[in-house]
């Protein structure tokens, strides 16, 4: 009788330590960023515009990206937007940043946007072992020669201004972004190389995912909490990941407060 | 000395042999072989056919001196078993006789030395266990060789903790409480009404709290579940079931991968003479009440249904192709269900100012001041039919082994025509709707014993196929992604309010012209007195819109064997693998490609509301007139029990049970892996009496949840949308072909629809990528506790009380951290999602059970239950919204969604009675009555206060807590049979039954409106004293100008003020649903 109980408990725990061998991972992230878009916090590295002022003063901007994996194929490819960038070449303004007409104006050897914005392929659909997704960009550039449009008071003097000609590229290095079960393509880092005529500056870029309904705009730090407070009269956290330690950044919008690099170590 | 007591408390035993006190025992001569009998039992057995579930054990004792009788030989007999079942008694006078198909069992015993014994009446239940303890009497007691005992055995399960009934064919014939499915079957899944601790929701039964998603239904033996929500996805009409076992909790290891309760429903089998039956039922519309019209107040259009007719026939047969060596059993039943619907239009009051400016007028009540069309009903058939079938074949392939092959089947079908009688349409669309559906499950089932019987071994092997158009197809034949007819012609919805666009231009053609005539003297002015659109308004026109068509598979495999070991006492080992492959086709489309949604306002521009396309680059838009994929998955399972009987007195149930599931996306990726779902059942059952005829028991049980494979489709492989907006330079408003407008010229898109830092310039991109899923993702698991009793207080007559409580140990849901800017699948409370609340749903209830089994021409099952049910996650189903997503529901999506949400469950019914019961009366030899008789009542469901959410919209947001808005109304039903039987002969017999369904025609309100506004309120958490009530300015006598401390937002969730009444909808706790109407059913079966 003992003999059988050894036996039955030895086989109990030898199945027991087959079925527990039996364990299946759950799937390895892909590469795929938020559809609602970035918020970016600018933070100015190099400049060779002395005076400041111009393609260098910038401290914030959105973007947005899309990735692109048509039936068939494997790796896919990733594009990304500048809001400004996007404002400049789809908007038109005066010369004193004025919105004046939008139209269907192209870069006329780019006729069809092609060089709008940056893309490139993935190397991976999967992240690296960091979690890092990382596709190699192409800067996105256009050029735009002067035009003349009519002012708001072309009827009663029939007013023209110019618009001067621009030249404008978005050359994002280093970009990657991470794909992590805490960071569900979230956030992303790059360095931007923003020209703009003869001004070229460099900057750091942080993006954080923006909440649906744009970005979390904050006066305190309490503002950028996760999560809702009634007492507080907001009824949707802030849409950053409490992951993010957000905080109030200083053009009044939620930003992260732990370093990029520093993320890659929460598990 | 013997006496009544030893033999059993309440046997009536006639006796011949010794007088007072066992009068009644019978006694006939018989010359007995016992050593031949032994040796037939242990060698070949007789020719025998068991492949059930039941058992019947018992000790046999010596009556002069009280000790057991080894090698007694036992043999079974019934009705319901092909042949005979034999086994011998161990040394400790101990007999099991397993693997039993539920039925009446006659026991015989032999032994040299002891007098033949003869135990009948024994009635034992699918999947039960009773327990038959025996004393023979020596030779040398009395002069009659044979004792029959005529007594009442006992009908407790001593076996097991299991809760829930078990339904067989009497109670089926005889008790009024089916109700036909849609499409007019009395399907089996219907049975599970009658257990204690089971409600009805929106898509079946639900069990012990849980939803009708959550249970695992076997029909002869293979699981039957719709493998993408696990529902059930089966029908077969209750005529060709033998019975059902209802299972609501504590049941053991074998089952697994069910949340809710479990379904084992078992179809007849041939004998070896013929029986069969041919039967008809109908329901003539004419004796069906209507139910009450759902109408939203101020509504333009109202449309009401009525049953039409509801039939059934059909015929079964069951026989011997080779006596005692093979048999059939097949049966076929077309049923059609009839309803007709009527559309009634309201035209609305136009008011004009001083300054010209129009408005619809008001009643008293605020809402839209309307007068009925005069003259104008248009009606449509609603038509469903079914065809149900089976075939079966039982092979004895020796005395031990056997197999049976079973096909069951259904296809059904449904018409609703886009036009009603006559020329009159119910909307403007190219065409009406064809539904068609089928199901089929084919078992090979082997049961076999080894070692005389010792080691008992049952395999199934099952297939079960399921297709279905759960939004239904054109009925102008055009196929998905045919471009063709209405299939190709995109569908538009219209909404335009400030200038609704009017049902005399939009349905132009189809009106009458005296209600155009109404419609358009009625207004006179620019705002129509007939809209179709308007706010809360919208028309729909064009195409078929969404169609869906589901195929999918299931490969089932089940073995088990089972082992008798005497050792300190009887154990039954059973030890058992299992194995499901599922497979989820769905082919889905928008017809034409596109469903387009006009803009509110001036409805100037209409958007691709729902689109599948994909983009290859910026704005590189590849439509997809359809989407094909077919997620699977794979699920494991093995378990190992031991029922060990100490003493006749105590058993204990211990097992453990294994499982693993993984799920894979439509392209054949691993998605999701649930791992080591380990679930340890145990319970201890305690007989006071030691004669099977009362227990008290206590039972742990541990379950873990399958996934069925919807959430494999829609969160772990993405649903590429693109959407993107035209301006429409040709209005789309005159008539269905004008749908096709948006594909052509003269809707342009909209340049920079997505802004400026869209990368494409007038796409947006939705639903693409999958969800990811916690790399720590526990298994959904549920843990439950049972503690009952059970007492035969008279002969077939017993009582019982059970306690159940079980909570959620994990769920699983989709969830966003970043409120809806990325969503991932994990455990609220745990790992990623431990920002979030932990998933809860517990559930006490007691239950007190009283069954009289079928004896002596009556039976009757009376329970009364009350239970609580609270949490914040009511299931695989959301019950408020009817979405059934298991596992991606929207409850837990966002943080936000969250303030408010625990408190009593849509599923909470605290008082819940089920009174059933029937009685035969014999008239003269031949001619019998049948009266039966149900009374069910069931306190009401809880109901909220629902607000928009400013992310999700209408419906989403508590505004107080959860069930703060008081509940539903009792349901009370009664229906009544009444049957008269005559018996031809002994072999035929011919029965004329009327089931009277509701009799009383209650239509008490099953669902009720609960969105108290459209506006974005926040969450109000009431302070202790504070009257809910009160807090929002609803009951009783409200003051004028009262004012809510409930704060409003803004579209991106900023308080922009406090919530006005004035805001409050007319229709808030407007009744939704009622419950279902008198119906009045004639049968006539005749059998042989």
């Amino acid at each position: 009788m003992r003999a059988q109980i050894t036996f039955a408990f030895s086989a109990a725990a030898l199945v027991g330590g087959l079925l527990s061998s039996c364990y299946v991972a759950q799937p390895s992230f892909e590469c795929f960023p938020s559809a609602s878009g970035y918020y970016g916090n600018l933070t100015l590295k190099s400049s060779n515009n002395p005076n400041g002022g111009g393609c260098d003063k910038y401290t914030n901007d959105f973007f947005e990206i899309q990735r692109y994996l048509p039936p068939g194929t494997t790796n896919g490819s990733i594009a990304i937007m500048s809001d400004r960038m996007g404002s400049t070449t789809r908007l038109m303004h005066d010369a004193d940043g004025q919105f004046v007409y939008s139209g269907t104006t192209a870069d006329p050897a780019d006729p069809n946007h092609k060089k709008e914005v940056a893309i490139g392929p993935l190397a991976s659909i999967n992240p690296d072992e960091k979690g890092l997704c990382k596709p190699n960009l192409a800067a996105a550039e256009q050029t735009y020669p002067a035009v003349d449009f009519r002012t708001e008071d072309f009827d009663a003097d029939g007013g023209v201004d110019r618009l001067p000609a621009i030249h404008i590229k978005y050359e994002y290095q280093n970009f990657r972004f991470i794909n992590t079960a805490r960071f569900p393509g979230s956030v992303f880092n790059t360095t931007l190389v923003i020209t703009e005529n003869d001004c070229t500056a460099t900057y750091n870029v942080d993006g954080v995912v923006s909440p649906v309904l744009g970005p979390a705009h904050c006066s305190t730090d309490d503002e950028c909490d996760p999560n809702p407070n009634l007492d507080a009269g907001r009824a949707l956290g802030s849409g950053l990941s409490a992951d993010l330690k957000p905080k109030c950044g200083p053009d009044g919008v939620c930003i992260q407060s732990v370093p990029f690099d520093d993320l890659l170590n929460i598990k | 000395m013997i006496s009544v007591d030893t033999i059993h408390a309440h046997c009536r035993v006639r006796a011949a042999f010794v007088p007072n006190p066992l009068e009644g025992v019978s006694v006939r001569s018989k010359t007995l072989l016992y050593k031949a009998a032994l040796m037939a039992a242990s060698v070949l057995a007789s020719v025998s056919y068991a492949q059930g579930s039941s058992v019947i054990t018992g000790t046999v004792t010596d009556a002069a001196t009280g000790k057991p009788v080894p090698d007694v030989v036992v043999t079974a007999t019934s009705p319901a078993l092909q042949g005979e079942e034999v086994v011998v008694t161990d040394a400790s006078g101990t007999y099991r006789l397993s693997q039993l198909p539920a039925g009446t069992y006659l026991l015989k015993l032999e032994k040299e030395s002891f007098k033949l014994f003869n135990r009948p009446d024994v009635a034992v239940r699918l999947d039960r266990t009773v327990r038959v303890n025996i004393q023979m009497l020596p030779e040398s007691v009395g002069a009659s060789d044979v004792i029959t005992v005529v007594g009442k055995p006992p009908t407790v399960d001593v076996g097991s903790t299991s809760t829930g009934v078990t339904v067989g064919k009497e109670f089926i014939n005889n008790v009024p409480f089916l109700r036909p499915s849609a499409s007019g079957v009395r399907s089996f899944e219907s049975l599970a009404a009658v257990a204690p601790q089971v409600a009805a929701d929106q898509y079946g039964f639900g069990f012990s709290g849980a939803t009708s998603a959550e249970n695992q239904v076997y029909l002869d033996g293979v699981s039957v579940n719709d493998p993408q929500v696990g529902t059930n996805g089966a029908q077969l009409p209750v005529d060709f079931v033998e019975e059902a076992n209802v299972i609501s909790g504590s049941y053991n290891a074998e089952y697994g991968r069910a949340g809710g309760g479990v379904i084992v429903a078992q179809t007849k089998s041939g004998s070896n003479e013929f029986h069969g039956s041919v039967f008809a039922n109908y329901t003539p519309g004419i004796l069906s009440s209507a139910a009450p019209a759902i109408v939203t107040v101020g509504a333009a259009s109202v449309v009401q249904s009525r049953n039409w007719n509801i039939a059934d026939f059909g015929a079964e047969l069951g026989g011997p192709i080779l006596k005692d060596r093979l048999w059939f059993y097949a049966g076929f039943s077309p049923t059609f269900n009839r309803r007709q619907d009527t559309r009634t239009l309201n035209a609305y009051t136009v008011n004009r100012s001083m300054t010209g400016v129009e408005s619809y007028g008001l009643d008293e009540n605020g809402n839209r001041a309307t007068t009925p069309v005069p003259g104008y009903a248009a009606n449509r058939f609603d038509d469903r039919r079914s065809l149900n079938y089976i075939a079966k074949l039982t092979f004895l392939i020796n005395s031990d082994n056997n197999i049976s092959l079973s096909v069951i089947g259904n296809n059904e079908n449904r018409h609703v025509p886009m036009g009603g009688l006559g020329t009159q349409a119910f909307t403007n669309r190219v065409s009406g709707t064809s539904v068609a559906g089928s199901s089929i499950t084919t078992s090979v089932k082997y049961t076999g014993g080894f070692f005389d019987k010792h080691l008992l071994v049952d395999a199934t092997v099952g297939y079960f196929r399921q297709t279905s158009q759960p939004n239904g197809l054109p009925d102008d034949g055009s196929q998905i992604a045919s471009g063709q007819g209405s299939a190709g012609t995109p569908q538009i919805i219209l909404r335009a309010s400030t200038r609704p666009i009017s049902l005399t231009t939009i349905e132009s053609a189809t009106l009458p012209q005296d209600v155009k005539d109404f419609c358009d003297a009625a207004s006179g002015t620019r705002l129509p007195a007939c809209p179709a659109t308007g706010t809360g308004i919208t028309y729909t026109m064009g195409g078929y819109g969404f169609m869906q068509q589901n195929t999918m598979d299931r490969i089932n495999a089940r073995g088990a064997v089972t082992y008798l070991l005497s050792a300190a006492g009887h154990h039954v080992f059973k030890a058992g693998i299992d194995y499901d492959y599922d497979r989820y086709n769905v082919l889905k489309a928008y017809s034409g490609g596109v469903l387009g949604r006009q803009a509110t306002g001036a409805g100037a521009t209409i958007t691709d509301y729902r689109s599948y396309a994909y983009l290859s680059g910026p704005d590189e838009v590849n439509r997809q007139l359809s989407v094909n994929v077919t997620p699977t998955t794979n699920m494991f399972g093995m378990f190992l029990q031991d029922s060990w009987s100490i003493l006749d007195r105590v058993t204990l149930n211990a097992g453990v049970r294994y499982d693993t599931q993984q799920l894979y996306d439509a392209t054949g990726r691993l998605g999701m892996a649930l791992n080591n779902m380990w679930s340890p059942r145990i319970g201890v059952i305690y007989d006071p009496t030691q004669q099977g005829r009362s227990k008290v028991f206590a039972n742990f049980a541990r379950y873990y949840q399958a996934m069925p494979l919807n959430i494999a489709d829609r969160a772990l492989s993405g649903e590429n949308q693109v959407t993107r907006v035209h301006r429409c330079s040709v209005f789309p408003a005159t008539g269905p072909a004008d749908a096709n407008l948006l594909n052509g010229p003269g809707c342009e898109n909209y340049l920079f629809l997505g802004g400026t830092s869209n990368p494409s310039r007038n796409a947006l991109v939705t639903g693409q990528g999958r969800s990811p899923v916690d790399p720590n993702l526990q298994a959904q698991a549920k843990d439950e506790l049972v503690l009952g009793g059970e007492y035969e207080v008279i002969p077939d007559l017993r009582v019982g009380v059970t306690y159940t409580r079980s909570w959620m140990l994990s769920v699983i849901e989709d969830m966003s951290n970043d409120e809806a800017a990325s969503y991932f699948i994990g455990n609220p409370g745990t790992g990623l999602a431990s920002a979030f609340p932990k998933a809860t749903r517990d559930y006490d209830a007691v239950t007190l059970l009283a069954t009289k089994v079928m004896s002596d021409g009556w039976m009757a099952q009376l329970s009364y239950t009350w239970s609580y049910l609270r949490g914040n996650w009511a299931g695989f189903i959301r019950p408020e919204s009817g979405q059934i997503d298991p596992g991606s529901n929207s409850t837990f999506d966002l943080k936000s969604l969250l303030d408010n949400q625990t408190g009593p469950l849509p599923g909470d019914r605290t008082h819940y009675i089920k009174g059933f019961a029937s009685k035969q009366f014999v008239i003269t030899g031949g001619l019998s009555l049948l009266l039966g008789l149900t009374y069910t009542a069931s306190s009401g469901t809880p109901l909220s206060y629902l607000g928009s959410h400013p992310l999700y919209g209408p419906g989403e947001a508590y505004i107080l807590p959860r069930g703060a808005a008081g509940r539903t109304p009792w349901i009370h039903e009664i229906s009544v049979k009444g049957g008269v039987g005559y018996q031809i002969n002994k072999d035929y017999g011919v029965q004329f039954s009327v089931d009277i369904l509701n009799l009383m025609n209650f239509a008490a309100a099953t669902d009720l409106d609960e969105n108290l506004t459209q506006e974005a309120a926040l969450p109000y958490t009431v302070a202790a004293g504070q009257n809910p009530q009160g807090v929002l300015c609803v009951g009783g006598t409200v003051a004028a100008g009262c004012t809510t401390p409930v704060s409003v937002t803004d579209d991106v969730g900023h308080v922009v003020g406090t919530l006005d009444p004035s805001s409050y909808s007319s229709n808030f706790k407007q009744p939704q649903a009622y419950q279902a109407p008198r119906q009045v059913r004639f049968g006539i079966k005749f059998t042989f």
